[in-house]
Formats: C-alpha cells, sequence, structure tokens
C-alpha cells in the first residue's frame, strides 16, 4: 500500500513538474492592453509597425528595435536598428514604418520590437523573410 | 495496397538526377506545372507553385523575369484600372500621394479575380500564442510599382467619418447592425505602400470599461501581406455563408479574423461569440 502510495505521489509531482516546465517554454502573447500587435518586414526591407490597444493611451510608440538573422542554429542578434520615430498620442491606435535596407543583407531576417503603451510594454516578432 | 502518388517535384528532380532532363526542358516543365496549377484556382497547390517558382528562379539567378508573365498581365489590368481612376479622380483633402495610394487599391480590390486573392491564409503560431495572416505568392508586385512614391506611411485619426471616406475615396465596409450600445471614440486610417488599414475604437455608451475594435486591412500585395492578433491559444473556425471565420479569445476578450478576397478583417473585445458571429454574418451579407 505504501508503495503504491509513493508510486501516486510521485506521478503527480512529475505531471506538475512537466506542465510548469512546458508553461515556463511559452511566452503567453495574449494581452489585455493590445489587441493587435506587430511588424511586418516587406520584400524591400522596410517595415511596418502596427500597435491597437483596446483602452485609448496617452502615447503609443516603440521604445526598441532589433535586427535577428537565422542560421543552421536559429536565431541569432545581428544588429541594433533605430526604432521607428513616430510618436502616437491619445489614441487607441499605433502606426509606425522604417526602412532598414541599408542594415539588410543577404539572408533570412526577422525583426524583434518592444511596443510600449503607457509604459505597458510587450516585444512582438516581425514575420521573417529572405532576402 | 496502392503506392502513394509522387510528387511532380520528385520526378522532375529524379529526372535531373539520372540525366534525363536538360535545362530548357526542366524549365518547360516547370512552368507547364504552374500554369496547370494556376488554373485550378482556389484548389491550386501553392506549396506546389511556390516550389516550382522557387526552382525557376535558382535555374535562372533572377525573380523578376521569373513571373514576367504572370506580371505582365497584371500589369495592363492596374494601368488601365489607374488610368479610368485618375479620369474620375476628385480633390482631396489630404497630399495626393495618399489619395494614389488610396485609388491604386481600390483598383486592386476591383482585379477580384486575379490570383493574388486566392493566396492569403490565416494560421496560429507554433506555440499558438498568435493568430496569423499572411499572403503567399508573388502576383500583385505590379501595384508596388504604381505607388512607388509612397514610401513610408501616413496616419490619420478623427471621429469623423466623412474624414475617413473623403481620404480614402470609397465607404469601407463597417459594421451596423448590434452595435446600438456602442459609440465610436476613434477612426485610425493608416496607408503605405501596401495597404490600408481601418481601425475603428468603440466603447459602450454607458462609459463602462468594456470596448470593442473593428479592423479592416486592405492589401495590395500578397507578398507583403502580414499582420497578427493576439490570442490564448489555438482556436476553431466558424462557416458563415463560405467564408471561414476564425474565433479565438485574447485574455477575457472574443476575437475573430477573417477574409474575403485582399480585405482581412478582425473585431475584438467585450462580445461574446454569439454576438460576433451574428455581426460578422451581417457585414458578409452586405458584402
Amino acid at each position: 500500500m505504501l508503495k503504491r502510495t509513493t508510486f501516486f505521489f510521485l506521478v503527480i509531482f512529475l505531471v506538475f513538474s512537466i506542465s510548469f516546465g512546458f508553461a515556463e517554454s511559452i511566452q503567453p502573447y495574449a494581452d489585455s492592453v493590445f489587441m493587435s500587435a506587430y511588424i511586418s518586414l516587406a520584400n524591400t526591407r522596410d517595415a511596418t509597425f502596427v500597435g491597437k490597444t483596446y483602452d485609448e493611451q496617452a502615447s503609443i510608440y516603440v521604445t526598441s528595435c532589433t535586427l535577428q538573422k537565422k542560421d543552421s542554429s536559429g536565431w541569432f542578434h545581428f544588429c541594433n536598428l533605430p526604432s521607428p520615430p513616430e510618436v502616437c498620442t491619445n489614441t487607441y491606435t499605433y502606426g509606425g514604418w522604417a526602412d532598414y535596407a541599408s542594415f539588410i543583407g543577404v539572408g533570412t531576417y526577422r525583426i524583434k520590437a518592444t511596443f510600449n503603451a503607457d509604459g505597458y510594454e510587450i516585444t512582438r516578432y516581425s514575420n521573417e523573410r529572405s532576402f | 495496397m496502392s503506392l502513394p502518388e509522387r510528387s511532380p517535384i520528385a520526378e522532375i528532380v529524379d529526372a535531373i538526377n539520372n540525366n534525363q532532363l536538360t535545362a530548357d526542358e526542366m524549365e518547360r516543365r516547370l512552368i507547364e506545372r504552374i500554369d496547370a496549377e494556376y488554373t485550378k484556382g482556389n484548389q491550386a497547390d501553392i506549396r506546389l507553385i511556390n516550389a516550382c517558382e522557387d526552382l525557376l528562379s535558382e535555374m535562372r539567378g533572377e525573380c523578376e523575369a521569373t513571373f514576367a508573365r504572370h506580371k505582365a498581365a497584371y500589369h495592363q489590368c492596374i494601368d488601365d484600372a489607374l488610368a479610368e481612376k485618375a479620369r474620375a479622380a476628385a480633390p482631396r483633402k489630404r497630399p495626393m500621394r495618399v489619395a494614389a495610394v488610396a485609388a491604386a487599391l481600390v483598383c486592386a480590390l476591383a482585379l477580384g479575380g486575379i490570383a493574388s486573392f486566392r493566396w492569403m491564409n490565416g494560421r496560429s503560431t507554433i506555440d499558438q500564442q498568435q493568430y496569423a495572416v499572411q499572403g503567399h505568392e508573388v502576383t500583385l508586385a505590379a501595384i508596388q510599382s504604381c505607388i512607388a512614391g509612397n514610401a513610408g506611411m501616413d496616419r490619420m485619426v478623427t471621429t469623423d467619418w466623412n474624414e475617413v471616406v473623403a481620404l480614402l475615396g470609397f465607404e469601407p465596409l463597417l459594421p451596423t447592425e448590434y452595435l446600438t450600445e456602442w459609440t465610436v471614440r476613434e477612426y485610425a486610417v493608416l496607408v503605405t505602400r501596401d495597404m490600408v488599414d481601418l481601425s475603428v475604437a468603440y466603447a459602450k455608451h454607458d462609459f463602462s470599461s468594456d470596448n470593442l475594435r473593428y479592423s479592416l486591412t486592405y492589401f495590395s500585395n500578397s507578398e507583403n501581406a502580414y499582420l497578427a492578433v493576439e490570442q490564448n491559444e489555438e482556436g476553431y473556425y466558424v462557416s458563415i455563408e463560405d467564408v471561414n471565420v476564425y474565433v479565438t479569445e485574447n485574455v477575457d476578450r472574443s476575437i475573430f479574423n477573417w477574409h474575403v478576397g485582399n480585405e482581412v478583417f478582425s473585431i475584438s473585445g467585450a462580445i461574446t461569440k454569439d454576438e460576433g458571429i451574428a455581426l460578422i454574418a451581417n457585414l458578409i451579407e452586405r458584402k
């Protein structure tokens, strides 16, 4: 009986361990402030940044922006990028644009950017694109 | 037991490996396969087309020439449509380059039969945390040349619907049914070379914290078409008059996403699934 009880608790422990480990590996993208936040990397090497919030924000802008490149082992930091200059105030909708032609060469790239809405920040990745 | 059907690409690759194909013959077969798939319309195998076109690109060492035959036809349609639009153009409040972009996009929408409209699809990311819509085909790239002068983004925010219509030069589809309790707080229009995005923010009349977002994005170039909405996890599809509506949740708010041609729609906020589906059915019916 003792063995069965021990086995039962061991199984419960393993299940919870696996669950918590899995939860840590996934960064939830659901967001209570943003309905939508994305970066679209175009074939012309420019990027469009869009953020849409549920509530009105005093300011929405992009605080940081980096370029990532893909190699055989995955994505790695390639270089920092200037953030789009737009700061949208008293609005629900952010729109920004930047030309990164001088940063992007041959290869597969994506952009990582952090959106800020009244101090609340989320980080999102663009679509990947090969040039 | 029947053997699985081999892919045409695999047959071509085998033929190359066995030295049975000359470069010209390989090119001929690839083009023939692409044309055959295009004629299937909605049933076309986009992965097969992409694979064939990639092979062609590699063979020729260039991208533009590969699709020249398809582009030529699109160029002519777009040029004709733009010329017609220019004749009917009226003065606008906004700079002309914005009007030109909107006009070009309207022309693009008018070309409903063009293949690009078939190549938009949506799927959840691998971790199921976002739902993304992306175009997968180079077809309306010609439009880029029509509006090449519009580098950057134009943005307008207003509470006056007439200003939106004046800016765009056409009246976008808006939900009207089932929104009697809601009032518009903001219309926002974003215009780039590749898309026009209209976002509407609604709030309840009673000034409760409930809110609702409606978005309509027109893509002029399916190759650069990309957007994403937030979600808790993989959702499900509901078919409304042959339109697949993706239904999911963002934290505790419903979120709906669907596309018709190259127009992508999103609704999210404090409405139930049933209310959202009824609202969308009305929108689809009016389109």
